[in-house]
């Protein structure tokens, strides 16, 4: 690794060089242009789409259509880890993603508001975009929001220690059909077509992605059963171990956007099949395993910005179903000593359906003051929970049933439940001054099963000069208790309690903004926190965690030359346990990003990233080495202007073949506390293809 | 019954043909449209105008991509192959192969900048420089108090659009102080004078788009910190100035000025609209942190209406 961060250097400044001494593309045709349309950035701004104002102006990081395909990103994880501050890590049931954002780690990830379109996705089981999801396709994705820091007083529960908004393409930015095929490791296919026109005077806007992957194939060599098998020597090993983690699945994400004057409707539909265990459900290798889900979102919204003289209204009702369904052989043939011959076997379905009524409205009436209030009701359900198992855990090894048998009601997983969510919020930005403004802002809610929680956020703005704007910025936000918290049966090492209060976190935060020229931009946050009532099993859910950190962020952007754009960040976080007086563990202390973006000519262009995730601990009491820092390289070539409206592109990701991996958790109350002591290992280097047309 | 029947498809096929004859009396010029074969991000630009052409264009539209190297003669013979009526011209390379074509030929010329020699020369067209009077109503809008404009211009490549402008300001009761200049460093003298005089709230500033007056680099960014720092209004031409602190600007809406562009072809057809006028077609973009600081009040309906809002993040 040492001698590849200079190689890389190297080579972007050998780039920089030839592109100064016109060894690279000559402008000719551009020249021509330019006396008559303006520069690059002229041209570039006049096609832009419009700007929209944004909602929360907390540190928001915004990246568009354009540059997700610049970075041949197949993925929304592959986006999000460019953002300074958010690692992606993995968990090991699935090998789900887990959006680690300024040292905030925990298995499930509920901590991180995940919205499509300013819709939640968040199950009521964990509290996060729920199993068998693995992520989402980025072909009609206009542009993610990522909000580093709480947001609660907007978005209410989650939005603690960050928030995504993914936004979906319109009518308009499709403009006609666009589609593309990928092919490439792993034996993994994609297909998409999207279409944007017009009928009946409304904006129709459709797309529809398809997946077929085996996904990677990484070695584990030990799982938690090579440690049972280890305890129940002499009778034959079962674990699968040394095996390949089973990352495979098939994805369908298909939506529909009708919009007309003030309303807009919108139909989506997620289907996951054969979604593989990953490293396994309980971390048992399970090569026969696996889970399949369906996600339909349905919502309308009405939108006035004029409904009376200084007031606008949005109004929306919103329904998402959400089901999941498992087979999962959680420890293989022959666990327990044989006692289990075709494995143990649990299949925990959950059913949600999420009704929601949201109202916000602006007022903008009284001179230098905007005045936003808004409220609503949400009636969350999980209406069916349904398992079968083979199993019963009656004393401290499970017990064999002897076939799969149904189990329901207090024998259950889980139990059926519902939530019923009421919530007011007001917020005031107030000009107070040339140059300065004031934002305070409260939400309260009301929540059927643990109660209220009221959430205050504050932002003072100064725009210091034309070059520089300076924030301070204060928030507060909640995460609720999830229904695995509260509501868990049987499990004996993960047992519910239904009194549990939220999380909560409270976050200061210092930003600069700072424009060096036309060209380069730069940006520091600074911010502290203080996370408390973290929610543990110990066996039982309690509010028993407290977490501080610090930390910075500073990012640039740089249109270095007219053909070559670079932007990099450095984050670092330093987090402490406040239990156990160590630093928290698994989320990275420091990273490093970087990315270049070059038009070789008239029709090549070529991106690279780098990304260099440094120093993440292990916890306290974890005797494993420190896990390895890795770096990797990602470069995507592009040719457009091919005949037929089509373009292609060929992505090799993890160049160097770099040994990545994520950390296998430490958990102190299990009798084997490393279940995966060599850690959870992520793809080694890989190539895609891909060809578009647009019509 | 079947009588009924014959009747109604005789209906139909009646008004079908009357139809089609509407059609044939409402046939436009045929045209033909050279534009520059170029990389993105110009090419969907070129590709919205030409759009813009077709839609609105009545009879048949050709398309011909314009390289820098290409033979004048085969431009020609294409041309007289296809027998346009009038020839629309994209972009400055396709008005540099117009010396080549025939004098008798009708040519309107669009997504370029005119300068004062090429409207000596008759030449017809729209230009990219956004209408005075658009601007000049917008800037009223936006800064209902503002009675002055300056601006510093080249006479050779702007004199006929601020002649026009001085009119547009005269009819609005808006006083345009006009100052030529024929290089840099005489413009940047004439920028410092402007700064000196410049009343808050009653004085504005106009930047041209691509005039040879003004240094992008060097005197660009001071110009628009002065004016930060003073409240002092900036507006532009150029909507990349909006991004470094003008306060507003107005740019081409490509697919209407392709409209504009076909229809004038139409009146040119018939021996009419034989000038070169500035862009109505616009779309506009606003710098709102710049609004705040200079405490101009906008409301959030108004804000709807811009196409660009600056910030962007």
């Amino acid at each position: 690794m040492k001698t590849r961060l200079p190689c890389l250097l190297g080579s972007l400044i050998c780039l920089l060089f030839f592109s100064h001494h016109g060894y690279g593309y000559q402008n000719t045709d551009g020249n021509d242009l330019l006396l008559s349309y303006g520069d690059e950035d002229f041209v570039s701004i006049a096609t832009g789409r419009k700007q929209l104002i944004s909602k929360a102006p907390a540190t928001t990081s915004v990246i568009t259509a354009e540059e997700i395909q610049q970075l041949g990103a197949r993925d929304i994880s592959e986006v999000l880890e460019s953002v300074p501050g958010v690692h992606v890590a993995r968990k090991a049931a699935g090998y789900e993603p887990v959006y680690i954002f300024r040292g905030i780690f925990s298995e499930f990830n509920p901590q991180v508001l995940f919205l499509i379109n300013g819709v939640p996705t968040t199950q009521l089981l964990f509290g996060n975009r729920g199993e068998a999801w693995g992520g989402m396709p980025v072909e009609n994705i206009s542009r993610i929001e990522i909000i580093r820091g709480p947001g609660s007083a907007v978005y209410g529960a989650d939005a603690f220690a960050g928030t995504i908004n993914i936004v979906t393409k319109t009518a308009s930015e499709i403009n006609g059909w666009q589609t593309g095929i990928s092919a490439g490791s792993f034996d993994e296919h994609r297909a998409w077509a999207l279409y944007g026109g017009d009928a009946n005077g409304w904006d129709v806007a459709f797309s529809l992605q398809l997946l077929d992957t085996d996904g990677q194939d990484e070695n584990i060599n030990a799982d938690a059963q090579t440690g049972l098998d280890a305890l129940f020597a002499p009778a034959p090993s079962a674990s699968l171990a040394p095996g390949s983690v089973n990352s495979g699945r098939e994805g369908i994400d298909t939506r529909l956007d009708l919009a007309k004057e003030f309303w807009r409707i919108r139909l989506g539909y997620q289907g996951r099949r054969n979604f593989e265990t990953g490293a396994g459900a309980i971390q048992a290798l399970d090569t026969v395993g696996e889970g399949e889900s369906d996600r339909i979102n349905f919502d309308v919204t009405y939108l006035n910005p004029e409904i009376y003289q200084d007031w606008e209204l949005e109004a929306r009702f919103s329904y998402y179903d959400v089901s999941t369904k498992t087979h999962l052989v959680l420890y293989p043939p022959g666990a327990f000593g044989g006692a289990f011959p075709n494995g143990m076997i649990g299949n925990p379905d959950v059913y949600e359906r999420h009704y929601r009524l949201d109202l916000s409205t602006f007022y903008t009436g009284f001179e230098d003051h905007v005045i936003r209030l808004g409220g609503g009701y949400h009636l969350l359900d999980q209406y069916r929970i349904e398992e079968s198992k083979n199993f019963v855990i009656a004393g401290p090894v499970p017990t064999y049933l002897g076939s799969i048998m149904s189990v329901s009601g207090a024998a259950a997983y889980n139990r059926e439940a519902d939530r019923e969510v009421t919530y007011l919020f007001v917020q005031d930005e107030w000009r107070f001054a040339r140059d300065w403004s004031l934002t305070a802002g409260l939400r309260f809610d009301h929540y059927s099963d643990f109660g209220s929680t009221a959430n205050p956020r504050l932002a003072l703005v100064w725009d210091a000069s034309i070059d520089l704007t300076t924030k301070f910025l204060y928030g507060s936000a909640f995460r609720a208790p999830s229904f695995a918290e509260q509501f868990n049966q049987v499990n004996p090492v993960a047992v519910g309690n239904d009194n549990l209060d939220p999380e909560k976190i409270d976050t200061y935060e210092l930003a600069f903004d700072y424009s060096y020229s036309a060209d380069l931009r730069f940006g520091l946050n600074l911010f502290y926190y203080e996370f408390q009532d973290i929610i543990y099993f110990t066996p039982v859910a309690q509010n028993t965690g407290d977490q501080t950190g610090y930390g910075l962020e500073l990012e640039f952007d740089w249109d270095a030359t007219d053909q070559l754009n670079l932007k990099g960040n450095y984050a670092f976080q330093d987090s402490e346990d406040e239990q156990t007086n160590s630093d928290v563990a698994n989320a990275p202390q420091h990273q490093f990003y970087l990315q270049a973006n070059y038009e070789l000519s008239h029709n090549w262009s070529l991106n690279s990233q780098l990304n260099y995730v440094i120093d993440r601990k292990r916890a306290s009491d974890d005797v494993r080495k420190k896990i390895d820092d890795y770096a990797t390289i990602d470069l995507t070539l592009r040719r457009t202007r091919l005949p037929y409206g089509m373009s292609a592109a060929v992505s090799i990701r993890n160049l160097t073949n770099e040994t990545v991996l994520e950390p296998s958790l430490y958990n102190a109350l299990s009798p084997v506390s490393v279940s995966i002591p060599g850690d959870l290992p992520q793809a080694g280097r890989s190539v895609f293809a891909e060809i578009r047309k647009t019509w | 019954m079947k009588i009924a029947i014959k009747r109604i498809l005789q209906a139909i096929l009646l008004g079908g043909v009357l139809l089609l004859s509407l059609g044939a009396y409402a046939q436009g010029p045929s045209l033909a449209v050279l534009y520059p074969d170029v990389r993105e991000p110009y090419r969907s630009i070129f590709q919205s105008i030409l759009d813009g052409i077709k839609d609105a264009a009545n009879g048949k539209v050709r398309s011909f991509p314009l390289r820098k190297n290409d033979d004048p003669d085969m431009l020609n013979s294409w041309i007289a192959k296809n027998k346009p009526e009038v020839v629309i011209s994209l972009g400055s390379l396709a008005k540099e192969f117009l010396p080549y074509l025939s004098p008798e030929r009708k040519v309107v010329s669009g997504a370029a900048l005119f300068s004062n020699s090429d409207i000596e020369q008759g030449m017809i067209g729209i230009s990219l420089s956004p209408s005075p009077q658009k601007l000049f109503v917008k800037l009223k809008k936006l800064a209902p108090e503002v009675r002055r404009i300056s601006v510093v211009y080249h006479p050779d490549s702007n004199g006929w659009l601020i002649d026009h402008a001085k009119q547009v300001a005269e009819e609005m009761g808006l006083v345009l102080a006009a100052m030529p200049a024929h290089g840099v460093r005489e413009a940047a003298r004439l920028y410092q004078q402007i700064l000196a005089k410049q009343e808050n709230g009653f004085d504005a500033i106009w930047l041209l788009q691509d005039d040879p007056t003004l240094d992008e680099i060097g005197l660009l960014p001071r110009l628009l910190s002065e004016a930060w720092n003073h409240e002092f209004i900036v507006f532009s031409s150029n909507p990349s100035h909006v991004k470094r602190g003008a306060l507003f600007s107005l740019f081409p809406d490509n697919a209407q000025m392709g409209k504009s562009l076909a229809r004038k072809a139409g009146l040119l057809a018939k021996g009419q609209s034989k000038n070169v006028e500035p862009l109505k077609d616009l779309l506009i973009a606003v710098n709102i942190r710049t609004a705040d600081h200079l405490t101009l009040k906008i409301s959030r309906a108004e804000q709807r209406d811009f196409d660009l809002i600056f910030p962007s993040k």
